[in-house]
């Protein structure tokens, strides 16, 4: 059984991905609609707010929260920010899986596994890159019907 | 690694379609210079020129870093130029692979082949490939289900012409020809207008004379509306003829070939361990002449639009138990033991008779307030009433023969949903749910609806109405018993 996280690189990406887009939407927001402050101001305030508690609330809980338990039988996948969620599903009910691995990925940690399994699918996100290709080998191993003695 | 077949640059090219704007848009802005627009056009053309050349480069680029690679376990397709794709299929868990061979791809030597799974979205393939003829040999040689056993004992069915006709004719459905006409004929854009607006005139020509020479009472519209549907059930039957013609379904160790059509021949190879379910299907001529078509529940067989999962085309009942026998189903159309309560009538009989009181009532309404349309109406009233004088009858059968059987290994349901009566054999693992609705008045009479649940890819039930509530519970006591 092996306990895998949320990479922190890919957090403080996001975190300061989010605080450009919001600085770059007001901005915007004070040059288009500087003609009506009123509506400029609201629109303004409403950025800075969902942007700071994305960025300084929502993604550190989210990330901190996010976890995938991986063991010979299961997967279990725990996340949430208002609620808490668990989802388990049976290793050998794994139908197929596609992967997806965005460019600088050993930095940016943006890599992702969706698993589509009988009746449902499981997103696996923000893997490390060691972490990401160390679950796709041991997807691999469980198609040809092998054990990965690497990973436990 | 191999890459597709190259004909899919011409499919990834048309993604970026959207670049022809840059050449339109100088179109429109050179037609207002009229004086020398000509001159300017071709002055510009290396801009057209290089946007087409950006498009086909664009597909060329997505093709090039498109590759497939088969393992000795799983069959793998990876994509994209910045962000990787990575799809992973292991063979185990193919449930059906499908080899297409359309008419305008053969003379390119290509065939799409799909691979399916029991997961991922419904009517859609996991994953789709365009690939070469001589590809598709050596991948049908690595994938288990699609490999050939030439030397193996085989089993064939191939029925006989007339039975393709029959089923042709009474699976085509006007409403399916019309979507198919309409599909056809928008997608050409203005030539499809023209052709639309003639023969429309012509039609209605052709409809005002019918009416003047027979001096009916129907007004020419409702001529119109009957030749539009006799036309489209024809598109439809003859679509169907080009699809099922040639059916042949063969059985070899470990896998169902199913091979159909002229024109586009199509080739699946299903695994039956993967099949959900078989469904018996008639339609009311069918439920008459004791004939029915076996169709199975399967992902990635009979998914797409316009496509009947039909395994065997028509056969009486004898027949499809025996032919179920001898593709090893062992599963058989067998006597209900928990029947429908005859007391039903409303549950059945009750959505058509409403509507065969209300719609000359309305017909008449509007006739009394608008006395000019009253040959529209009456023709209206008289063509409104077949459908649900047609389903009375077919719930009417329905109320007799429904019900259901589950035995220790398999179950058998039988229901009938709009104008078709199903039997679906399944083995009792493949059944995950059983639902029991009662509504107040049902709870009074000890009356329910049951809602069985297989597994299949869409969560779609097959509704029983009119279960005695102590049959229900039988039922469901039966099948929590299996499962303790």
């Amino acid at each position: 059984m092996k306990i895998y996280t949320a990479d922190k690189n890919c957090l403080n990406i996001l975190r300061v991905s989010v605080l450009v887009l919001t600085f770059v939407l007001i901005v915007l927001c004070g040059e288009v609609l500087s003609f009506i402050p009123i509506i400029m101001i609201v629109l303004s305030v409403i950025f800075a707010v969902v942007g700071f508690f994305t960025a300084i609330v929502y993604l550190p809980v989210y990330f901190r929260k996010l976890s995938y338990t991986i063991s010979d039988n299961k997967i279990i996948k725990k996340s949430g920010f208002f609620f808490y969620k668990t989802q388990m599903m049976q290793i050998k009910t794994i139908q197929f899986s596609t992967t997806v691995s965005t460019p600088f990925s050993k930095i940016t940690g943006l890599n992702f596994i969706f698993l589509y399994a009988y009746g449902g699918m499981m997103t696996v996100l923000f893997l490390d890159r060691h972490d990401f290709d160390e679950i796709d080998r041991r997807l691999k191993s469980v198609y040809a019907g092998k054990e990965d003695k690497s990973v436990s | 690694m191999y890459h597709e077949h190259p004909l899919r640059i011409i499919r990834y090219a048309s993604k970026n379609i959207w670049l022809l704007i840059f050449p339109l848009l100088r179109g429109i802005r050179s037609i207002r210079l009229d004086f020398d627009a000509l001159y300017v056009w071709l002055k510009g053309a290396w801009f057209d020129l290089l946007i087409i050349i950006a498009i086909i480069g664009f597909g060329y680029i997505k093709w090039y870093f498109t590759e497939f690679e088969i393992t000795s376990s799983e069959i793998i397709r990876r994509s994209g130029i910045i962000i990787k794709h990575k799809v992973s299929i292991p063979f185990k868990n193919i449930s059906a692979v499908t080899a297409e061979h359309s008419f305008y791809l053969r003379p390119f030597y290509a065939v799409r082949l799909n691979l399916d799974t029991r997961a991922g979205a419904f009517s859609k393939s996991d994953m789709s490939l365009l690939v070469r003829r001589s590809d598709l040999r050596w991948i049908s040689k690595a994938i288990p289900q699609s490999e050939h056993h030439s030397g193996k004992k085989s089993l064939v069915i191939q029925p006989k012409w007339f039975a393709i006709v029959f089923f042709s004719l009474v699976f085509s459905s006007s409403l399916s020809g019309v979507v198919y006409l309409a599909a056809l004929l928008f997608q050409s854009g203005r030539f499809a207008h023209e052709i639309i607006e003639q023969e429309m005139g012509d039609m209605i020509k052709f409809a005002n004379t019918v009416s003047a020479k027979f001096t009916l009472s129907i007004p020419p519209a409702a001529v119109l509306l009957g030749i539009l549907i006799i036309v489209a059930w024809l598109f439809s039957f003859i679509s169907n003829m080009f699809r099922y013609a040639g059916f042949k379904m063969k059985k070899e160790s470990g896998t169902l070939k199913v091979r159909m059509g002229v024109g586009t021949v199509r080739q699946y190879h299903i695994v039956p361990p993967k099949i959900n379910y078989v469904d018996l299907r008639q339609n009311l001529v069918m439920k008459l002449f004791k004939t029915s078509s076996v169709n199975i529940s399967c992902s990635g067989y009979g998914n797409e639009k316009n496509e009947l999962p039909v395994l065997l085309p028509i056969l009486n009942r004898r027949q499809a138990n025996r032919a179920l026998d001898l593709i090893g189903f062992r599963k058989y159309v067998v006597k209900r033991k928990s029947r429908v309560s005859k007391q039903a009538v409303i549950s059945y009989l009750g959505l058509p008779s409403l509507a065969a009181f209300l719609i000359p009532v309305v017909s008449d309404i509007i006739v009394y307030f608008y006395p000019t349309l009253k040959d529209l109406f009456y023709f209206i009233k008289f063509m409104g009433e077949i459908p649900v004088i047609w389903m009375f009858v077919v719930k009417t059968i329905a109320l007799m023969t429904s019900g259901v059987t589950i035995e220790d290994d398999f179950c058998c349901l039988r229901y009938s949903r709009f104008y078709a009566f199903h039997t679906i054999l399944a083995d009792n693992d493949k059944l995950v749910k059983i639902q029991i609705v009662q509504d107040p008045i049902g709870e009074k009479i000890g009356r329910c609806r049951m809602d069985f649940y297989f597994s299949s890819e869409s969560s779609k039930s097959k509704k029983l109405k009119g279960v005695k509530i102590e049959d229900a519970l039988k039922i469901i006591e039966h099948f929590g018993f299996l499962y303790k």
